[in-house]
C-alpha cells in the first residue's frame, strides 16, 4: 500500500531523509518511531505528496503520490500541527471536504457526530486542542480514506479519547483494510495498536519489525551455574547483552523459546529464570549503539 | 464525477470570498467614493465647477488616490490570496488535497481576478447607468469611459500578476508585498541610475537622452504616476493604446511565469524569503549592484570627486550585501565566517562589472562622426533644450559645411577637455543627424574658457544663430496686426509698440542683420540695460508646444538702434538713467523675505536708514546691479520719473557708494 524505496530529501543543502526504505502492506497498522529531528515528519509530508523527494521512489496504492488525484483522493495526511480554514465551522469544512472528495460519506459524518458530541456549527478555532483533534479524525473518517497518515495523531487526547480514536481506527482497518501510518516519538503511545514498526533516526531506518514476531524473539534469562559455563552459553545461544551479579548471570538472549530452555537447562542450572522482554528493552539491546541514542523515543 | 474536471467549484470560492472578499468590498467602496460618488453630487451643479478635460482622471475624481488604489489593492488581493502556500500549516493542507497544483492556482487566480475586477466593473456599471438616466456629458463621454474601464482593468491584472509571480518565487508575505512594488518600479530604476553611472564614467554620455528615451514606459508605476490632471494641455490620457497592450501581454507573460514557478516550487520553502534557491545569489548580488550604483551616484554628485564616488561604491555594495543576507537569513545576526567569505565574492563580483561595463563604452567615447556622414548638427546646453525644439517642430537644424565643420572641431576639443565628475563648467549637448538616419548624442561639462575658441566659431555662424533665435525665421505677417512691443526689461518706464506691417519689417530686418553679426561675447554679456522685444500674438509660454519669438536686445545691437533712433523711438523703448527720478537703498533685514514684503515694511516704518540717489553716474553703477534671492544686503527701489510704483529689487553686490554709506 505504501512503498517507500531508497528515498533522499534535503532542505537546501541539509540532508534531512538518506535512502529510507519501507513497506506498509494493506490492512496494516504501520508506527514510525524516531525521535526529534529524525526526519518522520518529512518522510509523512513526502509519503502524502505534499514534498517531492530528490531520488527514490514514493509510492501509494501502486502509484507515485506527488501531485496524483487520484492517489490523493483515498489518502488523507493528519499533520501534528493541524490545520482548518480561518473562521471555518466542522459544518462548513464537512462542505469543503465534500465538494473535494469523492469518497466522501455523509452518514459516516452524521454517525460520527453522535461519537465526538462536538457541536458542528461551532468555529473550530474556538475549540481546545483536544476538541480540534477529535475535529480533525472526524473529517478524516467520514472521507472513508483507503490510507490514512498521522503524525503525532495522540498528542493533546484525553485517556478516553484516545481509546475511543484507537478503536474507531481498529474498527476501520478491519472493517475495510484501511491502512494506517502512525507517527510517534512515544513508542508507548503506539505499542498497543501497530502491527509493525520501523525506527527512523538521523534519516534512515535503522530497523523495521513485526510486533508479535518480536516479543517471541527475544528473552532476558537470569541463571546461576555451579561451575563456568559462559563459553558454552556463548557458543550456543545469540546473547545480545550479558551482566553478572555475583553468581547471578543476566542475558539478553534471541531465539525461539523452547530452544533456549533446553539448551539451558541440558547445562543444569542452580537457578533459571526466563522472562520475556518490553519492546523497550528489545530496541535498545537490538540497537545496540544507536538504541542507547534513541532511548528516549523508547520511554 | 463533473465537479472533479469543473474548474471553480462552490466551496474554493467561497473559501476565497470568505478570506480576501474584504479587499474587494473596500476597493469598490474607495473607488465608487472617488467617482460615481463624485458625479452624482455635482451634475445638478456644474455651473460653479472648473472646466473637466480629462475625463475619469481629472482632478475632480482624485486621480491620485485613484493611482494610489490600482496600485494598492490588487497588490493586497494576490498577497492574501497567495498567503496559502506562504505558511506552513495551511500550504501542507491546501497541498495534502487531492487538487494539483495547477489547478489550485488556476483556481486562486481566478478567484483573485474576479475580486480584483469586480470593484472596477461595478463603478463602471454604475457610471454608464449615470449616462444612461442623466446627462453627463459635462464629466464623461462614453469613450472616455470605456477608456477608464479599459485602464483600470488592464493596470489592475498587470499589478495582481505580478504579486502573484513574485508570491510564487518567496515565502513570506510581506517580502512578497515590498518586491512587488521593487518589480513593478525597478526596470525603470535600475535604467535611470545605470544611465547616470555610466555618464560618470563616459564623457560624452548623454544621461538625460538616455533616461528619457525609456524610463517611462518601463514602469506602469511611473507611467501612471507621470500624469498629473492639475496640468493643462496634457490632454492626453495617463498611458496610450500600445502601452496597454503591452501591460497586457505583461500580466500574462507573469501569469506563466507564476505558474511555471508554482508547480517547481519546494513547498518546504514556506517562510523562507525566496524559495527558489537559485535566485538567491542573483537576488544578493543585484540588490548589492543596485545600492553600489545608488550609493555612487549620490556621492558623486554631492562631492564630485572620484574618490567619493569609489566610496559610494563601497558603502553602498555593502549595505546592499548586508540588507540582502539579513533577509534571506531573516535575522540581522549575519556575522559569521561565512558571510565574510560570501562578501568577498560578491564584492569581487560587482567591482569587476562596475570596472568593466564601462571599457566597452570608451570606443564611444572617442568616437567623433566624419563631415561626409553628419546631415545636420544641434548645438545646445542639454537634451531637454533638444526635446524643446523638436516639439515646436522648428526645422533650423544647422546643414551649413561651416557649421558642422566647426561643430565637429568643437566636439574634438569637449573631449580632449572634459573629465566626467568634473564640478562646474556648462553643459554642452550636441546632436548629429546621421546621412544614413541615425542619432548621435553626446554631452559634455566643460568650462567654457576651455573650448573658447571653438565654441565662438560655431556659435558666430549663420546657421548656430538661426537655430537659436527663433525671431531668425519671424516674419511681418506672423506677427501680425496685434504687432509688437520692445519695452526695458527694469522698470518699464515707456515703451514702444509696433503695428505697422511695414515697421515691423523693417525692425525684424535689422534686429536679424545685428543677431548675424553679433560675436561670441556680445552674445554672452549684456551691454547697457536690456530692452525686451515681445511678440503680441506670441502663444502661451506655458504652452510647451509652442515656439517664444520674444528677443532681449542691448547696445550691441547697433542697426536696430540706429533705425530706432531714425524712427525717434529710442528713448521710449531703452531705459536710461534720467528716466530714473531717484534710486533709494536700503539695508535688508534678516525678516525679509522678498523686495515687495521689505518695501511695505520700511514704508510703515520711521527714521529707517536709507542712502537715496540722484545723479545720473551713480543711477548708471545702479542699474548694473541684478536681483539676488540669496545673501542679500540692500534693498533697491528705483523710483521712475513719472512717480509710478517703485521697481524693487533685492541685491548682494551694490556699488561702492553704497556700501560706503552703509558701512559708515
Amino acid at each position: 500500500m505504501i512503498e517507500v524505496q531508497d528515498v533522499t530529501k534535503s532542505f537546501e543543502k541539509e540532508p534531512v531523509l538518506n535512502n529510507v526504505s519501507f513497506t506498509v502492506k494493506r490492512g496494516s497498522i504501520y508506527g514510525l518511531l524516531g525521535s526529534n529531528g529524525a526526519g518522520k515528519t518529512t518522510l509523512l509530508r513526502t509519503i502524502a505528496g505534499i514534498l517531492k523527494q530528490q531520488s527514490g521512489e514514493v509510492n501509494v496504492l501502486d502509484q507515485s503520490v506527488f501531485e496524483n488525484e487520484d492517489v490523493k483522493q483515498k489518502l488523507i495526511f493528519m499533520p501534528d500541527s493541524l490545520y482548518f480554514l480561518p473562521q471555518y465551522t466542522a459544518r462548513q469544512m464537512a462542505s469543503y471536504y465534500q465538494e473535494i472528495f469523492d469518497s466522501w460519506n455523509e452518514d459516516r459524518f452524521q454517525k460520527l457526530k453522535a461519537v465526538f458530541q462536538l457541536d458542528e456549527n461551532k468555529k473550530i478555532s474556538k475549540f481546545s486542542k483536544g476538541m480540534q483533534r477529535q475535529v480533525a479524525f472526524w473529517l478524516s473518517l467520514s472521507v472513508m480514506p483507503e490510507v490514512l497518515v498521522l503524525d503525532e495523531p495522540f498528542d493533546g487526547l484525553d485517556a478516553v479519547m484516545r481509546q475511543k480514536i484507537r478503536n474507531l481506527l481498529i474498527q476501520d482497518v478491519a472493517d475495510r483494510e484501511m491502512t494506517i501510518l502512525i507517527s510517534s516519538h512515544n513508542l508507548r503511545e503506539v505499542e498497543d495498536i501497530c502491527d509493525h514498526v520501523g525506527i527512523l533516526h538521523k534519516g534512515e531506518v535503522l530497523l523495521e519489525r513485526e510486533l508479535d514476531d518480536l516479543k517471541s524473539d527475544f528473552h532476558k534469562v537470569q541463571v546461576a551455574f555451579k561451575e563456568d559455563n559462559k563459553e558454552i552459553l556463548h557458543e550456543q545461544l545469540d546473547i545480545l547483552h550479558h551482566t553478572s551479579r555475583g553468581s547471578v548471570q543476566l542475558y539478553i538472549v534471541r531465539g525461539a523459546e523452547s530452544q533456549v530452555k533446553e539448551t539451558i537447562q541440558a547445562l543444569q542450572p542452580v537457578v533459571f529464570d526466563l522472562l520475556p522482554l518490553t519492546l523497550e528493552e528489545i530496541f535498545i539491546y537490538e540497537l545496540g549503539g544507536a538504541g542507547y541514542a534513541i532511548e528516549n523515543i523508547l520511554t | 464525477m463533473p465537479s472533479r474536471t469543473f474548474l471553480l467549484k462552490k466551496e474554493w470560492m467561497k473559501q476565497d470570498f470568505r478570506n480576501v472578499g474584504w479587499i474587494s468590498i473596500v476597493y469598490f467602496v474607495a473607488l465608487a467614493f472617488l467617482v460615481p460618488l463624485q458625479v452624482a453630487m455635482k451634475v445638478d451643479d456644474t455651473a460653479r465647477l472648473m472646466p473637466v478635460d480629462q475625463g475619469l482622471f481629472s482632478s475632480m475624481f482624485s486621480y491620485e488616490f485613484q493611482v494610489i488604489l490600482l496600485f494598492l489593492m490588487p497588490v493586497l488581493m494576490s498577497v492574501f490570496l497567495m498567503r496559502y502556500m506562504h505558511v506552513k500549516s495551511s500550504s501542507d493542507f491546501m497541498h495534502s488535497l487531492p487538487i494539483r497544483r495547477e489547478k489550485l492556482f488556476n483556481q486562486r487566480v481566478v478567484s483573485g481576478i474576479v475580486l480584483v475586477l469586480a470593484p472596477v466593473l461595478l463603478n463602471s456599471l454604475l457610471l454608464l447607468l449615470f449616462y444612461i438616466a442623466t446627462d453627463v456629458s459635462y464629466f464623461y463621454s462614453l469613450t472616455e469611459l470605456g477608456y477608464w474601464t479599459l485602464l483600470m482593468v488592464i493596470i489592475s491584472l498587470l499589478v495582481f500578476m505580478s504579486g502573484v509571480f513574485v508570491g510564487t518565487l518567496t515565502g513570506l508575505s510581506a517580502v512578497q508585498g515590498v518586491l512587488t512594488y521593487i518589480l513593478l518600479f525597478f526596470p525603470a530604476g535600475i535604467y535611470l541610475i545605470v544611465g547616470f553611472n555610466v555618464s560618470l564614467m563616459v564623457s560624452g554620455f548623454s544621461a538625460d537622452y538616455f533616461a528619457e528615451q525609456g524610463v517611462n514606459n518601463l514602469s506602469p508605476l511611473m507611467d501612471l504616476f507621470n500624469f498629473s490632471p492639475a496640468m493643462q494641455n496634457q490632454t492626453e490620457p495617463p498611458s496610450d493604446y500600445g502601452m496597454l497592450l503591452i501591460y497586457l501581454v505583461a500580466a500574462i507573460i507573469f501569469y506563466i511565469l507564476a505558474l511555471f514557478t508554482y508547480k517547481k516550487r519546494a513547498l518546504e520553502t514556506a517562510a523562507q524569503a525566496l524559495s527558489v534557491s537559485w535566485l538567491k545569489p542573483i537576488f544578493t548580488f543585484g540588490v548589492s549592484f543596485c545600492t553600489a550604483l545608488a550609493f555612487g551616484v549620490y556621492f558623486a554628485e554631492t562631492a564630485f570627486s572620484f574618490t567619493w564616488l569609489i566610496f559610494g561604491y563601497v558603502l553602498g555594495g555593502s549595505i546592499g550585501f548586508l540588507l540582502s543576507t539579513m533577509l534571506l537569513e531573516k535575522t540581522w545576526r549575519i556575522w559569521h565566517k561565512q558571510t565574510a567569505k560570501r562578501f568577498s565574492i560578491y564584492a569581487g563580483a560587482v567591482a569587476i562589472v562596475l570596472l568593466v561595463a564601462p571599457l566597452a563604452m570608451l570606443p564611444s567615447e572617442n568616437y567623433v562622426p566624419n563631415r561626409s556622414e553628419v546631415e545636420s548638427v544641434y548645438l545646445g546646453n542639454h537634451y531637454f533644450g533638444y526635446e524643446e525644439y523638436q516639439r515646436t517642430e522648428r526645422d533650423v537644424l544647422m546643414t551649413s559645411d561651416d557649421a558642422i565643420e566647426k561643430t565637429i572641431a568643437l566636439h574634438e576639443s569637449l573631449i580632449d577637455e572634459s573629465r566626467p565628475l568634473s564640478e562646474g563648467g556648462r553643459n554642452q549637448f550636441i546632436m548629429y543627424r546621421l546621412n544614413n538616419g541615425k542619432e548621435v548624442y553626446r554631452q559634455y561639462q566643460v568650462a567654457n574658457q576651455k573650448v573658447e575658441k571653438e565654441l565662438a566659431a560655431v556659435m558666430e555662424t549663420e546657421a548656430y544663430k538661426e537655430l537659436t533665435y527663433p525671431i531668425m525665421q519671424l516674419t511681418s505677417e506672423m506677427v501680425g496686426k496685434s504687432g509688437l512691443i520692445i519695452e526695458p526689461r527694469l522698470v518699464t518706464v515707456s515703451n514702444v509698440k509696433l503695428t505697422e506691417s511695414e515697421d515691423v519689417s523693417q525692425f525684424l530686418e535689422s534686429v536679424k542683420e545685428d543677431l548675424y553679426n553679433l560675436t561670441y561675447e556680445e552674445m554672452n554679456e549684456t551691454k547697457g540695460q536690456p530692452s525686451y522685444v515681445n511678440i503680441l500674438n506670441d502663444p502661451n509660454p506655458y504652452d510647451n508646444n509652442s515656439i517664444s519669438y520674444g528677443l532681449s536686445i542691448d547696445q550691441s545691437y547697433a542697426q536696430t538702434i540706429s533705425w530706432l533712433k531714425e524712427r525717434e523711438l529710442y528713448d521710449d523703448a531703452f531705459l536710461e538713467a534720467d528716466d530714473i527720478d531717484r534710486i533709494e537703498f536700503y539695508r535688508w533685514e534678516d525678516g525679509y523675505n522678498h523686495p515687495d514684503e521689505a518695501w511695505s515694511t520700511i514704508q510703515d516704518q520711521e527714521g529707517v536708514d536709507k542712502l537715496s540717489v540722484s545723479d545720473v553716474p551713480k543711477i548708471e553703477k545702479a542699474l548694473q546691479s541684478e536681483q539676488e534671492w540669496q545673501n542679500i544686503k540692500y534693498l533697491m527701489a528705483i523710483i521712475p520719473n513719472n512717480e509710478t510704483e517703485p521697481r524693487l529689487l533685492g541685491i548682494s553686490e551694490a556699488p561702492a557708494y553704497v556700501n560706503d554709506h552703509f558701512n559708515e
